[in-house]
C-alpha cells in the first residue's frame, strides 16, 4: 500500500500515534518530503489540541502587573475588576439573598475558568497560591500551557521533532500548505509563541493581508503574550473579511474581557449574533458577561435563547437553574437539574443541587438520599466540606443544633478554611441559651477565623459588630462595621448599626 | 520673623478653623508646622485621631495634656468607653471627673453607660438620674428606661420614655419604643393610638424598617386593614428582613391567598432558619393546606427552637392525628396541656375535642373543658381568646351536653345559632407572627 494512503487513512481515522509512526519511518528514508512532514505536524498537533479559548487562566502576573488598566477606578457596572459592589436591584441578586463567590460576583450555575478567585492584593495573591487548593499560575506562559508541551516531547524517542529555533521562518511562510500546519505545531505543541508570531506574521504579509485566518492567529498570538492592544487590531481587520467564522468574534470579545471592557466585549457579541443569527457560543460569553455585572435578567433571557436552539447546553440548564434556585423557585430548578441528571452527567455537586431543591420544595424524603449520593461521588474535598455545609443547614432547619454543629465541623475537617461554615458555627454558638463569656470567646473566635479566610463575606464582620456593641466593645464594634458596610454596603441593619456607633465617635 | 516670634497659642484660630471646616489633614500639617505644643492643639489631634478611628492614639494624645479640666476628663473617658474598657471609666470618673464638676450631665451619662456593661443596674439608674437632673437631653432618658426595662419594670420604663416624649415630640424613634412598650405591655389601645399617630406623621418616607414594622403589625391586626399594611411593608423598602417578610405572608394568608403567603414564609425562613415563629406559621399554613408531612417537619422545628411552647405542641398534635399516629398524637397533646410555660386555652380545647372525637375519655374531656373555663374568666379580655374558639368551645360543651353550664354562654348570648358539625374549626389558632425587634444574626 502507498505509505501515504495508509498514513492519511490512519489520520482521518484520528489513530494519530500510528500514523505519525508511519510518518516517521517514511521521514527517516526521505527527510524532505513536505506531505508526510506536514502531516505528521498535524498527528502531533491534533494529539495535544486544546480548545484555547476556553481553557485559560489569567495569571498572577497578568493580573496585576496589568498595563492595559484605563481607571483605577471603574465606573459601576463597567468593569469585572473593581470590587464588585452589586447594588441590589432586585431580591434575587441580593447579597444577603444570592451568595457571592471569592471574586465578590454573584454565585454562578457553572464552574468556568475564571470563576475562580481573582485576588484583590498582591499579598492576597501571592498567599493563594500556596495553598493546594487554589492552584493558580503564577503567569499564564507557565503552568498548564508548558506542561502540554513537555509532554508532547516524551512521546518521541529521538529528540524534538523539529527545530523550532533554527526554521527557516521566512521560507516556509511562503508554502501555503506548510505554514498553517507548521504554525499550529509550534503553537500547541512546541507551545512557543514567540516563533508562532513570528510565522504569523511573515505569513500575513505574504499573503498581502488578505487571508483573515492568519490576522487572526497574529491576534492570538499577541493576546498570548500580553500585548492587548495589537490583538484588538489585527482581529479587528479580521473581522473585515466576509468569510471569516465565529470564532474571531469570540477571540475579540477575550481581548475585551481581558482588557476588562465588558461592555465592549457585550457589543462584539451583539456583532456576532447579527452576522451569525442563533450561534449558541456568542450567547453563552455574553450570557456569562451579563452574570458577571449582576445583570440576570439578561443573562437568563440569553441562556434560554442558547437552550432554544441547543437544548442540551449544560452551562445553560445549570445557570437557568442557580437562578430559579435563589428566585425562590426551588420546584422549577429541580427540574432544570434532573434535566442534566437525564443528560448523563452524574457528579457530587450536582447532586449535591438536587439535594438543596428537594429540601426548598419540601420534599425531605429525597433530601438525604441526595445528599448521601453527593457524598459518595465527591473526589475533592472542597466539595465534601461543601455538602457537609449544605447538611448543617438542613439539619438546621430540622431544628437539631448539635447535629448541625457536626455536620459543620466535618465541613471544617474537609476544608479548614471553610469561611462560611465557621460562621455558621459562631451562629450557633450564639443562640445557646445561657451565654457565659467562654461561649462569647468561642463565638469571636469563630467568627474571627470566618472572616480571615473569606475575604467575601460581609456576614462574620456584620456579626462580630454586633457582639461588640452588645458587650460594649465599641471600637472593635466600628472596626467590624465599616468592613461589612464595604462589602455590602446597602445593609440595612448594618447600616442602622453604624450610625448607632458612628455618634458615639462624634459626640467628644 | 515676626511670625514665629508670635505666642504659638495664638495660631488656635486657624486649627480650630480647620477642624470645624473637616480639613483634618490641614489641620495637623499646620499644628506640625507650628510644632504647637499646645493644649488645645493636642486635644484637636487627638479628636482628628478619633474621627479617623484611631482610638488608642486619641487617648494619648489626650493624656499627655497635664492640666485638669472636664472637657479633657470627659475625652478620656469616653475614649475608654469606645474600647470597652469599663471598670476604668467608672474609676476614672468617680476620682476626678465628678470632684471637678459634680453635676456635669455628660459625665453622669457616661459613668451610667458604663455602669449598665459591667451589670450594676441600680448604679447606672442612679447615675442616669444624676444626669437627668443637669439636662434635657434624650439620651440618659433612653438608657435609663432600658436600664428599667433590664430590671422588667415596665411601668417605670414606660413612665421615662414617656416624659421623654414630652420634650422632644418629633422623634420618631423615641414615639416607636413608647408605641411598642404601650402596646406590649397591656396598654395596647394607647400603644396603638401613639403608632397610628406616628404613622400619620412619616406617612410617606420610606426606609424606617421598625417603625413599619410596628405599624404594619397594628394595622394587620387590630385594625384588620390588610391593605394598609401590606403598603407600609413596601414603603419599608427592605427585602433582607425576615420578619417583615413573616408579616407580608400573614397578610397574605389573611386574604386565604395561601401559595403566595407560603412562599414569602419560605423566604423568611431563608433569611432566618433560627427563627420558630417562621417555622409555626409555616406549619400553621402548610396544616392549613393539608400538607401534613411538611407541617409537622415545621411545626417540629418550632417545637424543638421554641423550648416546647404549648400552642405548638397543640398544633403537632393536630397534625399528627391527621397522619393517623394516635399514639404521638396523644403524647403530643399531653405535652402541650402540662407544659411547665403555664396553662394555655388553645391546648384545652385541641386536647378535648380529640379525646371526643376519638370516643375515648369523656370524664377527660369534660375536665379538660373545665380548666379551658377556668383559663376563659382569668384572662377574658386577653385577645389570646377570639370568637372562633369560644364558636368551637361552645359546640364542644353542645356535643358533651354541658352547653349550659358555661361561663360564656351566660354573657351576650350570640354564638348559639351555630351549629355545624364539631370538627371544621379545631385547627385554627391565632396567628403569632408579629415580631418587631429586628434579627439578630445574618444567616448565610
Amino acid at each position: 500500500m502507498d505509505p501515504l494512503f495508509k498514513a492519511l487513512s490512519l489520520f482521518r481515522r484520528r489513530r494519530y500515534e500510528a500514523c505519525a509512526n508511519v510518518c516517521s519511518e517514511y521521514l527517516e528514508k526521505n527527510p524532505y518530503d513536505q506531505a508526510f512532514w506536514t502531516l505528521k505536524m498535524r498527528c502531533l498537533s491534533q494529539q495535544v489540541y486544546v480548545d484555547d479559548l476556553e481553557a485559560d487562566e489569567e495569571g498572577i502576573a497578568e493580573l496585576l502587573m496589568d498595563e492595559n488598566t484605563i481607571a483605577q477606578v471603574a465606573r459601576p457596572g463597567t468593569s469585572l475588576k473593581t470590587a464588585a459592589v452589586i447594588a441590589a436591584k432586585t431580591p434575587g441578586t441580593s447579597l444577603s439573598i444570592r451568595p457571592v463567590m471569592q471574586t465578590g460576583r454573584p454565585i454562578t450555575g457553572m464552574l468556568r475558568p475564571g470563576t475562580h478567585g481573582r485576588p484583590g492584593t498582591m499579598e492576597h495573591a501571592l498567599k493563594t497560591p500556596r495553598t493546594a487548593k487554589t492552584a493558580r499560575p503564577m503567569t499564564s506562559s507557565s503552568g498548564r500551557f508548558v506542561r502540554l508541551g513537555t509532554a508532547s516531547m516524551l512521546s518521541q524517542r529521538d529528540g524534538p521533532f523539529i527545530n523550532v529555533a533554527r526554521l527557516n521562518i521566512r521560507k516556509y511562510a511562503t508554502i501555503c500548505g506548510v505554514s498553517k500546519p507548521l504554525f499550529e505545531y509550534i503553537l500547541f505543541v512546541e507551545n512557543d509563541v514567540r516563533h508562532a508570531l513570528d510565522l504569523a506574521a511573515e505569513s500575513t504579509q505574504f499573503h498581502q493581508f488578505k487571508d483573515w485566518w492568519w490576522k487572526l492567529s497574529l491576534g492570538k498570538c499577541y493576546y498570548k503574550i500580553g500585548m492587548l492592544r495589537d490583538a484588538e487590531n489585527q482581529i479587528r481587520s479580521a473581522l473585515k473579511h466576509n468569510e471569516c467564522t465565529v470564532d474571531a468574534f469570540l477571540w475579540l470579545g477575550k481581548v475585551y474581557i481581558r482588557m476588562d471592557q465588558p461592555l465592549a466585549a457585550l457589543e462584539v457579541y451583539r456583532n456576532g449574533l447579527d452576522k451569525f443569527p442563533g450561534e449558541t457560543f456568542l450567547m453563552t460569553y455574553a450570557a456569562r458577561i451579563h452574570e458577571a455585572l449582576a445583570e440576570m435578567d439578561e443573562s437568563i433571557k440569553l441562556y434560554k435563547d442558547v437552550l432554544r436552539h441547543d437544548a442540551i447546553n449544560v452551562e445553560a440548564i445549570a445557570c437557568i437553574a442557580m437562578n430559579h434556585f435563589y428566585n425562590d423557585q426551588p420546584e422549577i430548578a429541580l427540574r432544570y437539574y434532573r434535566r442534566i441528571l437525564q443528560m448523563g452527567t452524574c457528579n457530587a455537586e450536582l447532586y449535591n443541587n438536587i439535594g438543596l431543591c428537594c429540601y426548598y420544595s419540601q420534599q425531605f424524603d429525597m433530601t438525604i438520599t441526595c445528599f448521601e449520593r453527593a457524598l459518595m461521588y465527591s473526589d475533592s474535598d472542597e466539595t465534601t466540606a461543601d455538602i457537609w455545609y449544605n447538611l448543617a443547614h438542613i439539619v438546621l432547619g430540622a431544628g437539631d443544633r448539635q447535629l448541625a454543629i457536626l455536620c459543620n465541623r466535618l465541613a471544617l475537617v474537609s476544608n479548614n478554611e471553610h469561611p462560611e461554615a465557621y460562621n455558621n458555627l459562631g451562629v450557633i454558638e450564639m443562640s445557646k441559651q445561657n451565654l457565659t463569656t467562654s461561649n462569647i470567646q468561642q463565638t469571636k473566635s469563630f467568627f474571627q477565623a470566618a472572616g480571615a479566610n473569606g475575604k467575601h463575606l460581609y456576614e462574620p464582620h456584620y456579626n462580630l459588630a454586633l457582639i461588640g456593641e452588645k458587650s460594649g466593645h465599641y471600637d472593635f464594634c466600628y472596626q467590624n462595621i465599616k468592613k461589612a458596610l464595604e462589602l455590602y454596603p446597602t445593609h440595612y441593619s448594618a447600616n442602622e448599626l453604624f450610625n448607632r456607633i458612628k455618634k458615639l465617635y462624634e459626640s467628644v | 520673623m515676626t511670625n514665629e516670634l508670635k505666642n504659638k497659642e495664638s495660631y488656635n484660630w486657624l486649627y480650630h478653623l480647620h477642624y470645624i471646616r473637616g480639613e483634618f489633614e490641614t489641620c495637623e500639617k499646620q499644628i506640625q508646622k507650628h510644632n504647637a505644643k499646645s493644649e488645645y492643639a493636642s486635644y484637636l489631634i487627638g479628636l482628628i485621631k478619633l474621627r479617623q478611628s484611631d482610638v488608642k492614639g486619641a487617648i494619648t494624645e489626650f493624656t499627655s495634656i497635664k492640666s485638669n479640666e472636664t472637657t479633657y476628663v470627659k475625652a478620656i473617658a469616653r475614649c475608654l468607653m469606645l474600647l470597652g474598657r469599663h471598670s476604668n471609666v467608672c474609676e476614672l470618673i468617680r476620682e476626678s471627673g465628678l470632684k471637678l464638676s459634680p453635676n456635669d450631665w455628660q459625665l453622669w451619662h457616661i459613668l451610667g453607660t458604663a455602669y449598665m456593661h459591667l451589670g450594676q443596674i441600680s448604679l447606672a439608674k442612679d447615675a442616669f438620674q444624676h444626669s437627668l437632673q443637669a439636662t434635657n437631653q434624650i439620651e440618659p432618658f433612653l438608657l435609663l428606661s432600658q436600664c428599667h426595662l433590664i430590671e422588667s419594670d415596665t411601668k417605670s420604663a414606660i413612665f421615662v420614655i414617656r416624659r421623654a416624649t414630652e420634650l422632644s415630640p418629633n422623634d420618631a424613634t423615641l414615639n416607636t419604643k413608647l408605641g411598642l412598650l404601650l402596646f406590649a405591655n397591656g396598654m395596647s389601645a394607647k400603644g396603638v393610638d401613639k403608632l397610628m399617630q406616628l404613622s400619620h406623621l412619616s406617612a410617606n418616607s420610606p426606609g424606617n424598617l421598625s417603625l413599619a414594622l410596628a405599624v404594619g403589625s397594628v394595622l394587620q391586626e387590630i385594625k384588620m386593614d390588610i391593605d394598609g399594611a401590606l403598603y407600609r411593608y413596601k414603603m419599608a423598602n427592605n427585602f433582607e428582613s425576615p420578619c417583615l417578610w413573616n408579616n407580608v405572608a400573614i397578610c397574605f394568608a389573611s386574604r386565604k391567598k395561601f401559595v403566595a403567603a407560603v412562599s414569602c414564609l419560605k423566604r423568611a425562613l431563608y433569611l432566618n432558619t433560627l427563627d420558630w415563629k417562621i417555622n409555626y406559621n409555616l406549619g400553621l399554613l402548610n396544616l392549613q393546606l393539608r400538607q401534613f408531612a411538611s407541617a409537622f417537619h415545621y411545626l417540629k422545628t418550632a417545637a424543638t427552637l421554641s423550648n416546647g411552647l404549648p400552642n405548638v405542641f397543640s398544633l403537632l398534635a393536630i397534625c399528627l392525628e391527621n397522619l393517623e399516629d394516635d399514639t404521638n398524637a396523644r403524647q403530643a397533646h399531653i405535652t402541650a396541656t402540662k407544659s411547665p410555660h403555664g396553662a394555655f386555652p388553645l391546648p384545652l380545647l385541641n386536647y378535648a375535642i380529640y379525646l371526643h372525637t376519638t370516643d375515648m375519655d369523656r370524664d377527660l374531656a369534660i375536665e379538660l373543658l373545665m380548666e379551658y373555663e377556668q383559663c376563659w374568666l382569668k384572662r377574658r379580655a386577653n385577645i389570646d381568646f377570639d370568637e372562633n374558639m369560644i364558636k368551637t368551645a361552645t359546640k364542644l360543651a353542645q356535643a358533651l351536653n354541658l352547653s349550659s353550664h358555661m361561663a360564656w354562654t351566660k354573657e351576650p348570648p350570640t354564638h348559639h345559632a351555630i351549629a355545624n358539625s364539631i370538627n371544621d374549626g379545631h385547627a385554627d389558632s391565632e396567628n403569632k407572627g408579629n415580631t418587631i425587634k429586628e434579627e439578630n444574626q445574618a444567616d448565610c
